[in-house]
């Protein structure tokens, strides 16, 4: 699936990672932990090129997403984000309606099918776990919503074109406990359709959720396995210190 | 230490860690209330800016108010015929119809004196006092007649002013008509000639209209006498029983008028009268007619109080200017018993019966009107239009103080169609100042709104969809390195001296583009049509070469843009050359005879449509092209539109050079503005719209648009404020005449640069400085209202499409 192969990168002079080698499985969640600044977001944004849209970046090694690499020149970019979907920490609808913002990749596609548009808002609504909370109001606007219908809300419109992958930036770090686990329940199974990379802060979210596991530090992975494994057995002692708390 | 003492003492005292010091709290409070104080100082400002202006408009708007002063006691033994007065309201006369003036010093303490009139001794007949011209003219039983100079001298002794009666008799004559005796008389006088005209009749009632013509000699010390020049018998040229004559004080018309109303105009023109027109102003015939001031109007009066002005205006088909009604007014009721023009403006002072009307010609109103308590037989205006002088039956004179700086304001005159003398019809015009005192200034400000919408408007077309391409195009596209120059760099053309602009628009782009409007309007076409053509190719392109010049692309678009310029300058001669010759046209009569050649089809039509007025069919039928000297057809766009289109002459300081230097004083402020908007729209936005696979484009038309709309309308409301108020650009570059069309190679007169041409030359307190306030006012109005719909939308399109 997604590879990432002896990838280092700078924000300007400073380097951000150090030839991170991973594969990464498909169908399974794998999630990346380590402590801030430790580089998992930038890995994360860089397997979709949204790094693309911060100047002064620059990238040695490849990521290949089956077999083709992200970084070849003929890649056109936005097709590229048509296979992997992404979603934010912070929830980010458009000033637009429910409706309008589930379809919105399917539009600027140049779908103009009314019926097929509306099948797709069902089907990614009910793959959010959304629909029947805002079926009766499709057509007001999403800031009507509470957080974490939002959040939902912006993942539906991530996998309203059913994307291959679905990367999450912690998706949970901006919602409350209740709406947190319904974001879990539901990720357990959009990973019947997809390839989902999540990262997160929350180390049980980690563990309850993810198959595979990867710890970053300091923009080096110390250890990518199981998550079984990585949480109960680590191989390498920055990782027990980073699972048991002591350091964060 | 007691008891008392110790429970005064604070249990637990504060620490002084949780005490905020004194010097932050005072810096604090001296923040506060100097941020308070500057943020209401602002409204005060503004506010007492608007009062200010407001205080200045204001009496343009008021109406006359004349009171009572004083009355004085004359002691005459017959009734008063002619009241005139002096211009300081010093020394008022009046005329019994002896040879004596009588005067009464309401001033100093000389009481009523008397003056002799050097006249003939003989019965007078006819009289007529032109207060402007200080002239009383005189006929009598005889058929003799005499023209009285009655003047007014300061003279000044130890500090003292005191006014001196000056009477001097300036022509004397005979009509020399055995058994006639003069029934009206007028005199007239130019540089050179003096005319006198008069009505005579004998007893059988029969009448005669006479002339005669004097000329001024010039001795070896000024002006010497005056000879006797000719005599015109005029008889023959008027409707019979002659009544009224009114010869113009410029000595270039008479008007005469018979009992039944019939009005016969005469032009006096190389030592011939001409018989231009008759007319008659009422069925029912009128009691009297009378000059205003200014000698183009004349105001008729019926006997039972209607009035009507007729003035002279050059009529359709016609060669010479002729009477035709311009204004009507409201009855004064009864039969006029005087009229008094003012010889300051355009106002007239009817009385009947116990009624006065003070009533202002321009504008059709009337100032002031009074049922007194005392019957007028006279009245008199001072030559400042400050003081009306009655005399009463009683033979009282009563003094009346006239409060009325602005008569020729008010809302009609500022946003009222009004036909102006010697004006064809009723139009809109700006026109302050003239070169006489007989001028009547023209102070509509509807062409001056015009002319300032129609600077913004093409400057805004201009301006505004650069102005905002750019900014999205600097914002969302152009990459970050690049973008770093060009920002700071709009920045400082913002404060680019719109003096040097507006200089740059006069005096080098006016002249370019007068001779290369093609190659100008081939360029605004085909620019942004090389650009699209350059966009599509660009896209055809395989993506790798595409990305390497991600956020670049303008180095790829510029030469292509540079290279296009120029080939599109250089194609305008050859495109004036194919679609801008100047035709022929020759004018047929109806039968079939050749009447004239002209060229260009507006001006063939125009000349069709002036044969058409003056009863001619005629058609027109191409000839060919006109040529030049080389014999190649003539093409000159210039020539071309006023000749060939004919909407209206191509003026080289016009609104498209206007629109353009305009639009480069205006785009930087838009660019600033909707780049800030459009850079302020959270990225986590766009990114958002960019991971689900839009293009840059579709990002910034379905995200980021949206969201900075209400930021770029202020920037378009902030640019429309620009445009309104700016004013060097306009001043120079736009010719300033306050036309009234939306051509856009002619010129106009915006209100701001009204103000900066005019002020300087407008008297304080004067109707034209007050009207320079409304000017002002208005605009003041206009962007206010503008902006203040502007924040309304702006508002509500941010509510509309607030972030989260």
């Amino acid at each position: 699936m997604i590879h990432v192969d002896d990838f280092s990168f700078w924000y300007g002079e400073k380097q951000a990672l150090h030839h991170i080698e991973m594969m990464i499985p498909e169908q399974k969640i794998t999630a990346l932990i380590g402590p801030s600044g430790c580089g998992k977001s930038t890995l994360l944004r860089n397997m979709n090129r949204m790094n693309d849209l911060i100047d002064g970046v620059k990238h040695e090694g490849d990521i290949t997403l089956d077999g083709t690499s992200l970084y070849d020149p003929s890649v056109e970019v936005i097709s590229l984000r048509k296979r992997v979907g992404m979603v934010f920490q912070k929830y980010n609808p458009f000033a637009k309606t429910i409706y309008e913002n589930v379809v919105f990749a399917l539009r600027v596609a140049g779908n103009r099918n009314r019926k097929e548009l509306d099948e797709v808002v069902e089907r990614a609504l009910r793959g959010a776990a959304l629909w029947e909370e805002v079926k009766d109001r499709l057509h007001d606007s999403a800031f009507g919503l509470s957080g974490g219908q939002m959040q939902r809300l912006c993942i539906a419109r991530a996998i309203a074109n059913r994307p291959q992958i679905l990367l999450m930036d912690e998706p949970c770090a901006a919602l409350d406990p209740i709406a947190t686990l319904r974001i879990e329940e539901l990720m357990q199974d959009l990973k019947k359709e997809y390839t989902i990379v999540i990262v997160t802060h929350n180390l049980q979210q980690g563990a309850r959720c993810s198959d595979k596991t990867a710890f970053l530090f300091e923009g080096k992975i110390i250890e990518f396995d199981d998550t079984d494994k990585i949480y109960n057995n680590p191989s390498e002692q920055k990782t027990m210190d980073y699972i048991t708390g002591r350091f964060s | 230490m007691t008891e008392q003492s110790r429970e005064n003492q604070a249990p637990r005292p504060v620490p002084s860690r949780f005490l905020v010091s004194k010097s932050t709290l005072r810096f604090d409070q001296f923040m506060t209330s100097s941020i308070v104080f500057g943020g209401l100082a602002i409204i005060v400002a503004v506010f007492a800016i608007f009062a200010y202006i407001l205080s200045q408009v204001m009496p343009l708007f008021k109406s006359a108010s004349v009171d009572k002063a004083a009355d004085f006691t004359l002691q005459g033994d017959q009734a008063a015929l002619v009241l005139g007065v002096d211009e300081w309201s010093e020394l008022p006369f009046v005329y019994r119809g002896g040879a004596q003036l009588e005067y009464r010093d309401v001033q100093g303490d000389r009481g009523v004196f008397k003056e002799e009139l050097e006249i003939p001794e003989q019965q007078m007949t006819a009289f007529r006092y032109s207060p402007k011209n200080e002239m009383l003219a005189l006929g009598f039983e005889s058929g003799e007649f005499a023209i009285v100079n009655v003047s007014y001298e300061p003279i000044f002794k130890e500090g003292v002013r005191t006014i001196e009666p000056k009477v001097e008799t300036i022509l004397e004559g005979d009509f020399e008509m055995e058994g006639y005796s003069v029934i009206d008389i007028g005199y007239g006088a130019t540089e050179e000639e003096r005319i006198v005209c008069a009505v005579l009749r004998n007893a059988a009632g029969e009448t005669q209209v006479v002339a005669k013509t004097f000329e001024q000699t010039s001795g070896l010390m000024g002006p010497g006498e005056l000879e006797e020049k000719d005599s015109f018998d005029l008889t023959q040229e008027v409707p019979s029983g002659a009544h009224d004559i009114l010869v113009s004080s410029s000595a270039d018309s008479v008007i005469v008028s018979n009992k039944a109303g019939k009005v016969t105009y005469l032009f006096y023109e190389d030592e011939e009268f001409n018989k231009r027109q008759v007319f008659q102003p009422f069925e029912e015939g009128f009691a009297r007619m009378d000059y205003i001031l200014g000698n183009v109007s004349v105001v008729f009066t019926t006997s039972t109080g209607e009035q009507e002005t007729y003035s002279l205006y050059l009529k359709k088909g016609e060669k010479n200017r002729t009477f035709g009604k311009t204004k009507s007014f409201p009855s004064v009721g009864v039969s006029p018993s005087f009229f008094v023009p003012s010889s300051r403006n355009k106002a007239f002072l009817v009385g009947a019966g116990n009624t006065v009307s003070l009533r202002y010609n321009t504008t059709e109103r009337i100032r002031w009107e009074k049922e007194l308590d005392f019957e007028p037989r006279l009245a008199a205006i001072d030559g400042k239009y400050k003081t009306i002088w009655f005399l009463d039956t009683e033979d009282q004179l009563q003094q009346f103080k006239i409060d009325d700086p602005h008569p020729d304001a008010g809302l009609k005159a500022f946003v009222g169609k009004i036909w102006y003398e010697g004006k064809s019809e009723p139009e809109y015009d700006w026109q302050s100042t003239g070169g006489s005192d007989e001028f009547e200034p023209k102070l509509s400000l509807v062409p001056l709104f015009i002319g300032s919408l129609k600077g913004t408007l093409y400057a805004l077309m201009f301006a505004i969809p650069i102005a905002l391409l750019a900014a999205i195009y600097t914002s969302q596209f152009l990459s970050y390195k690049a973008k770093r120059i060009v920002k700071p760099t709009m920045e400082i053309m913002a404060s680019l001296p719109s003096v040097v602009l507006g200089f740059l628009a006069a005096l080098w782009l006016a002249p370019i583009m007068e001779y290369r409007v093609p190659s100008f309007l081939l360029c605004v076409v085909g620019i942004p049509l090389s650009a699209i053509m350059v966009g599509y190719l660009w896209s055809q392109l395989p993506s790798n070469i595409r990305n390497f010049f991600e956020g670049w692309e303008w180095l790829v678009v510029f030469p292509v843009l540079a290279l296009a310029s120029i080939i599109l300058w250089n194609l305008g001669p050859a495109a004036e050359q194919l679609l801008f010759k100047i035709k022929e046209y020759q004018i047929l009569a109806a039968d079939g005879s050749l009447l004239e050649v002209v060229q260009g089809a507006g001006v063939a039509k125009e000349k069709i449509a002036l044969l058409a007025d003056e009863g001619v069919q005629a058609t027109y039928q191409l000839l060919g092209n006109v040529q030049g000297k080389d014999g190649r057809a003539v093409a000159d766009f210039t020539l071309w539109w006023s000749k060939q289109v004919s909407l209206g002459a191509y003026d080289q300081r016009n609104s498209l050079v206007v629109g353009f230097m305009m639009g480069f004083a205006v785009i930087p402020i838009i660019f600033t503005i909707a780049e800030d908007a459009l850079s302020n729209v959270p990225s986590s936005l766009r990114a958002a719209s960019s991971a689900l696979g839009a293009s840059r484009w579709q990002t910034v038309k379905e995200v980021v648009l949206p969201i900075a709309s209400a930021g770029i309308f202020s920037a378009i409301m902030i640019g429309f404020g620009r445009a309104v108020g700016e004013t060097m650009v306009v001043v120079m570059a736009t010719g300033n005449t306050p036309v009234m069309d939306w051509n856009i190679f002619n010129g106009m007169r915006t209100l701001a640069a009204n103000l900066a041409v005019e002020l300087p030359e407008a008297p304080k307190a004067s109707t034209h400085y007050r009207a320079l306030f409304l000017g002002a006012f208005v605009l003041f109005i206009l962007t206010f209202t503008v902006n203040t719909i502007a924040e309304v939308l702006r508002q509500h399109l941010r509510e509309k499409y607030k972030i989260v």
